[in-house]
């Protein structure tokens, strides 16, 4: 799993709501990112905080004024420097309007998937079982010194995978 | 050997056990008897552990001990960490990760303290006692232990007068700032710990995941040689007071993996190899641009093997190291 991906199912990573395996993808990418742990860490408490809220009965009327207001503003709404580019050239302007709209959708598409290559190369470029298998076998040669404060090393241990670019 | 290891262990009683005499004893007796009440007392109690240096983080835990027999953690907080129980019981270690829904499985590091235990005698700490305390409601006498040669790490321990417990521990760096700190706020010493307190009974759905077989037993580096099957490569280069501790050969991804241990009886340094096709192809290809720091430590690969520097000593040492193997 790549940043892209994780990014998508963040949402369902959040809520628990993905299948064992994507949940499995998802995880083991986190350790290994630390961008996306940061954006899980940080979803994941505002999901934690929304749950926690109590539920309260909206005003009566109240969705049909908010419908109402969104359909107005939908109206009133002026189209966005993307819509204006994609679709408001006048033709007479530009005589190949048709193909302005997908050659924008592809370079754009390319500085997406580019960007996304190079957060990929970054941050996957780890073995989290291999760094996993080498913190723990120092560990427990390193606890094992009888001088040694095993609960600190253990706690450093735990903190770095979780934090961590594995 | 095996008389050895007997008149090791009755030492070791003998010391654990013998009363605290009214005069105030020297650093390296407190230190001796400290290290031998490790192998036979029994306590609960809850201890705070405070990473300093990493990430300022505190930590929480039940403990349960009883000398080499079994150790028992179980984390109260932080949240992250929260649930998670780690049991060995002087086989294997059991982590449960609730979060993860997992237990890992890891070799028992109180097997390894007996071995280690020996190394101890060996004189190349200095003990000073530096004052007295009280900590969890007991009185403890300061001892500051240091390695003889190396200025890597200082460590300071507050250690029961009456059972010669350590109830506190800081590790202080070579410029004099604390580390970590490690206390006990509640402790009550008990005659014995029952077997069943040091397993993990997760519930239902929880899988296992077995980390790499026992490595408890620490071999010469000719005998980790004749076991890996490859080269294994060692440094010309040891930081002052530093010096060969055993290696360790266990499986990792169907290649074997050596673990070659230093140690300056304070603190310690492995270097860890392993053939490069045992490592992700991305991972490979990481280190083919020269060593780096990786999660794990300071990487690189060399003669088709991939090696890992893991230890806390200074970088610009570790470096130096790395620079030295062959």
């Amino acid at each position: 799993m790549n940043c892209k991906e994780c990014y998508r199912y963040l949402g369902e990573y959040v809520d628990r709501t993905l299948d064992d395996c994507a949940l499995a993808e998802m995880e083991a990418h986190i350790r290994v990112c630390p961008k996306c742990a940061s954006l899980a860490a940080e979803l994941g408490g505002v999901a934690s905080l929304v749950k926690s809220l109590d539920r309260q009965a909206a005003p009566s009327g109240f969705e049909d004024r908010l419908n109402a207001q969104i359909l107005h503003r939908k109206e009133e709404a002026k189209p966005g420097l993307l819509r204006r580019l994609l679709l408001g050239v006048p033709p007479e302007v530009y005589g190949y309007r048709r193909s302005l709209g997908p050659a924008l959708a592809t370079v754009l598409l390319t500085a997406a998937v580019g960007t996304s290559l190079m957060f990929t190369n970054y941050n996957a470029s780890g073995d989290a079982a291999y760094i996993n298998a080498v913190q723990q076998q120092h560990v427990t040669f390193a606890s094992a010194n009888p001088l040694s404060d095993e609960s600190a090393l253990i706690l450093s241990d735990r903190m770095k995978e979780l934090n961590e670019p594995l | 050997m095996r008389y050895l290891l007997t008149f090791t262990y009755i030492l070791t009683l003998a010391f654990a056990y013998a009363p605290a005499s009214s005069a105030a004893p020297s650093g390296s007796l407190v230190l001796k008897r400290m290290l031998a009440s490790e192998g036979s007392r029994a306590y609960v109690g809850t201890q705070v552990t405070t990473l300093a240096a990493d990430s300022n983080v505190t930590s929480e835990q039940k403990v349960a001990r009883y000398g080499y027999k079994g150790m028992r953690m179980e984390y109260l907080s932080p949240q992250r960490l929260k649930g998670e129980v780690i049991a060995d019981n002087g086989k294997v270690i059991m982590h449960y990760i609730p979060s993860r829904k997992v237990v890992r499985t890891h070799p028992s590091r109180l097997a390894m303290q007996r071995q280690r235990l020996m190394q101890m005698s060996r004189g190349n700490l200095k003990a000073k006692l530096v004052g007295s305390d009280r900590i969890a409601g007991r009185s403890a006498y300061v001892i500051e232990v240091s390695p003889v040669r190396s200025r890597v790490l200082t460590r300071k321990f507050w250690v029961d007068t009456a059972t010669w417990v350590k109830l506190k521990t800081e590790d202080i760096g070579p410029n004099g700032a604390v580390i970590s700190t490690s206390y006990f706020k509640k402790i009550k010493y008990v005659p014995s710990i029952p077997a069943s307190m040091f397993k993990v009974n997760p519930p239902d759905g929880v899988r296992v995941k077995r980390g790499p077989a026992s490595a408890s037993r620490l071999l010469s580096l000719e005998q980790a040689q004749d076991k890996a099957g490859f080269r294994v490569l060692s440094p010309s280069y040891l930081p002052p007071g530093f010096r060969f501790a055993g290696a360790t050969v266990t499986r990792f991804r169907g290649d074997n993996m050596v673990a070659v241990r230093y140690t300056d009886g304070m603190t310690s340094f492995s270097i860890m190899q392993v053939p490069d096709n045992a490592l992700k192809p991305r991972f490979q290809r990481r280190l083919r641009g020269g060593p780096e720091r990786t999660g794990a430590g300071y990487s690189w690969k060399q003669n088709g093997i991939s090696l890992t520097i893991i230890g806390r000593i200074p970088y610009n040492q570790i470096t130096n190291i790395a620079d030295s193997v062959k």
